[in-house]
């Protein structure tokens, strides 16, 4: 098979997944804690020393998670947690333990301060109950949770070993892998605070011209390397 | 490909109800003791085809995995319940909650609704209602011969007039009450909100005690829409919804691309 019209397909691929990403991240461009994807090309390199002679499948898109801080907001919500620096809140659901960049925290029938989804969030030791009635909470940079003037708990912010390994599962939310050991992180706990989407609108509009140009070239190529066969075919035969 | 109009169709759509939640907070600019909405929004699932640190054919952990998310989802409108700013309104029935707190309201159909406006009336038999016709909870009556200046409404809640003989005379309490998580509250429209399971059951109190605010009579709480503060959201959401838009543009024409192809 000629590797000249493989390669140009696996570029349409590889940009294909590249407006994936882009659309993803143009859908989240005002979403609260969302963490943008960052695709790239694997090197040429790199794709060399992955198999002995250049892989048919080549060029191909890596996505990435880009974890840097989004710009922060004052909203007038108290009950609206944001952090400054490295790290995520946790919370537990029926299915583990989650962590989520940005937290709007309602207190349940309970008593216990829970997510959107019912997920409790958690503090230093479990999940945080604060006493029936309780409509004042406060909270401070380090993570104390006070409720009607009387502390109740400490908020538990951690960082992952590996962010890049964290599973997105929608919802804001990540799952550590089992063998992540989560250890605590000193980023500030800002309340009435959103961390707004760390997209850039205009970044990811010359992504998509870029991946517009790059396909177009790709099947351009394509199209000049099946005529060449075609006319050599009809000369040879 | 076709994946990526649909993700970029999903972000058309929230910013869509982004802008019916500006719109509504516009159009009640000056509505008196109108709380705003804002609109919060999710990242949709992912499709994972691969979890990061798995082992690819070549026997090698992958550093990171091939997750493709399908966009964005609006997951709750939030009242944000802050303090409207008071205005004289030289009306001695007009009565604003100043700090935290509703009145409790009795509707026609017995059921308890709850309000920040206080722009009380006095209907046929001299009862306090909302400019609706719905009474409060425990009714106060002032006699409908006693003119409305010399009714006076104390920050505790004490509402007392003196009669046309000069003797003065207390018609009642007006308690408020509190919730857990106000923002749970469900809208009736009408300037009226119900109870719900999210938003806890009310606690009643005198008004100015265990954190009510205290009434603030011949005042009116107005609207907490910030006009400059919309208009910016609202720009904001319009190019959110355009980049979408294009988004949606380039799929078409690389489809168009894949397609000519062949010929």
């Amino acid at each position: 098979m000629d590797t000249g019209l493989l390669h140009g397909a696996a570029n349409l691929r590889a940009m294909e997944r590249r407006l994936e990403a882009a659309a993803m991240n143009l859908a989240n461009v005002e979403t609260p804690g969302y963490k943008r994807l960052r695709p790239a090309n694997e090197s040429f390199e790199a794709a060399l020393t992955r198999a002995s002679k250049l892989p048919a499948r080549y060029p191909r898109t890596i996505v990435a998670r880009d974890f840097a801080q989004g710009p922060l907001v004052t909203t007038e919500n108290a009950r609206e947690l944001s952090l400054r620096g490295e790290g995520f809140f946790v919370a537990e659901d029926g299915r583990g333990i989650k962590l989520a960049r940005h937290a709007r925290f309602e207190v349940d029938p309970q008593g216990y301060l829970v997510l959107h989804d019912g997920s409790r969030l958690l503090g230093q030791v479990g999940p945080i109950l604060v006493p029936p009635g309780s409509s004042e909470m406060h909270v401070t940079s380090d993570g104390t949770v006070s409720a009607e003037g009387v502390v109740v708990g400490s908020l538990r912010v951690v960082k992952s070993d590996d962010a890049q390994r964290l599973v997105a599962e929608g919802g804001g939310a990540f799952r550590p892998p089992p063998a992540d050991r989560l250890p605590l992180s000193d980023a500030e706990v800002l309340q009435g605070v959103r961390e707004r989407s760390n997209v850039e609108a205009v970044d990811e509009m010359l992504e998509l011209m870029m991946i517009q140009h790059s396909f177009q070239a790709s099947s351009r190529a394509m199209v000049a390397r099946s005529e060449a066969a075609q006319r050599y075919i009809q000369q040879s035969g | 490909m076709i994946k990526a109009l649909y993700t970029a169709a999903t972000g058309m759509k929230t910013q869509q109800v982004n802008v019916d939640v500006i719109a509504n907070n516009l159009a009640n600019v000056n509505t008196s003791g109108f709380k705003r909405s804002q609109a919060d929004f999710q990242d949709l699932l992912y499709i994972i085809l691969q979890a990061p640190g798995a082992e690819t054919a070549e026997g090698r952990q992958s550093p990171t995995g091939i997750e493709i998310g399908s966009g964005a989802r609006l997951v709750s409108t939030t009242k944000v319940f802050t303090q409207g700013v008071l205005e004289p309104t030289g009306r001695k029935l007009d009565v604003a909650i100043q700090g935290e707190g509703f009145y409790e309201v009795e509707l026609p159909d017995g059921s308890i609704a709850y309000t920040r406006d206080g722009a009380f009336r006095r209907d046929a038999n001299g009862e306090l209602v909302t400019p609706e016709g719905y009474p409060l909870k425990n009714n106060i009556t002032i006699p409908r011969d006693v003119a409305s200046e010399n009714i006076n409404f104390g920050v505790d809640g004490t509402v007392s007039y003196t009669d046309l003989q000069g003797t003065q005379a207390t018609a009642g309490t007006i308690e408020l009450v509190r919730f857990p998580n106000p923002s749970g509250l469900k809208s009736l429209g009408g300037n009226l909100f119900a109870e719900t399971v999210a938003s806890g059951q009310a606690v009643r109190g005198k008004p100015g005690e265990d954190g009510l605010g205290g009434l603030l009579p011949a005042n009116l709480e107005r609207s907490n829409v910030e006009v400059v503060n919309e208009m910016v959201n609202l720009i904001v959401a319009q190019r959110a919804y355009e980049v979408n838009s294009r988004a949606i543009r380039t799929g078409d024409q690389m489809l168009s691309i894949s397609t000519s192809l062949t010929r």
